[in-house]
């Protein structure tokens, strides 16, 4: 069975990057949000086992959507942060928000998918 | 304001972000890039926008990214038609879409592209200065080069600019030159003063 991914990005641009980058790798997307209250929404309902998330959305952090997530003790979800902030505090201290990989853009899709194939 | 010294530290830190940048719209160009600083920094509450104050002509594609947190102001990047298509070009060369797609397409990786490109920058001051602050969602405008001007000018009426720079990054081999006008508030300076971790 594919393993499935939420997609939480504002950008379209990255949302289909991401897409084609892991449906490639045998992913099944069940979902994407531009905003973090549709992410949070989506990732109640499907309980993907990966979301990918963008660190600044139109309505909130991607930090505090992950934070929010991880006390919801249904979802497993694995997380990995996509964002274009490559400030040390963040990508150092990704782990204290409940985030398994802080991948800093831009980046190619094997990038990708040699994290998530790692975090699997 | 601020001493020779200091003066030195503020440019090297505004380089610093700037070859950040440049990395980043490499990437997308598949060409390598390099930073021209049009103007070091000035340090003023009423910046000055000449009519000629940049090179591009018509139309212009005015991308704007508001600073949030502890360093506040806006980032431009200005970019024409030309450059918007080539970048579409050499990213997604030999495919070929339709009308509509394409203008699509072209702005989804515009605005991509101004928020990796400003979030360099960002990133590094928020590295050197030691500060929480982050580029938010990336805006577009199409503005005619003939209020450009005014339109920069509104937002800097409304807050509280102190730092003005301005540079261009210079694409090798592709027709891509896109403008970059940072304009910040003290917090810039403040920084500066403070012994920033120059790495």
């Amino acid at each position: 069975m594919e393993k499935t991914v939420l997609i939480i990005d504002d950008s379209s641009f990255m949302r289909e990057f991401i897409q084609e980058a892991l449906e490639d790798a045998g992913w099944d997307v069940i979902g994407e949000a531009s905003d973090g209250n549709t992410g949070i929404e989506l990732a109640l309902e499907h309980e993907p086992d990966l979301i990918t998330l963008d660190n600044v959305l139109p309505d909130m952090l991607g930090i505090d959507i992950a934070k929010i997530l991880k006390k919801e003790e249904r979802i497993a979800s694995k997380i990995v942060m996509i964002s274009a902030l490559a400030q040390d505090e963040m990508v150092k201290d990704y782990k204290e928000f409940g985030i398994e990989y802080y991948l800093v853009k831009p980046f190619e899709p094997e990038d990708l998918n040699e994290i998530v194939d790692g975090l699997f | 304001m601020i001493n020779d010294l200091q003066k030195e530290v503020a440019v090297k830190i505004i380089r610093r972000g700037l070859e950040e940048s440049a990395k980043s719209l490499a990437y997308f160009t598949k060409s390598s890039t390099k930073i021209q600083l049009s103007q070091d920094f000035t340090i003023t509450e009423n910046p000055t926008f000449k009519p000629d104050f940049i090179e591009k002509k018509g139309e212009l594609y005015l991308m704007s990214t508001e600073l949030i947190g502890d360093m506040q102001g806006i980032a431009y990047l200005i970019f024409t038609q030309d450059e918007v298509d080539s970048i579409m070009d050499r990213f997604y060369k030999g495919k070929s879409f339709d009308e509509e797609k394409y203008k699509k397409k072209s702005e989804a990786l515009i605005l991509e592209i101004t928020n990796i490109i400003t979030a360099a920058v960002v990133s590094q001051f928020a590295n050197f200065f030691d500060y929480s602050t982050y580029g938010d969602v990336p805006n577009k405008k199409i503005v005619h080069v003939d209020n450009l001007a005014d339109e920069i000018k509104s937002y800097v009426s409304k807050s509280n600019i102190l730092v003005d720079f301005r540079a261009k990054l210079i694409t090798d081999g592709v027709n891509v030159v896109p403008e970059f006008i940072w304009l910040v508030d003290e917090s810039f300076i403040n920084g500066v003063k403070k012994d920033p971790q120059i790495h």
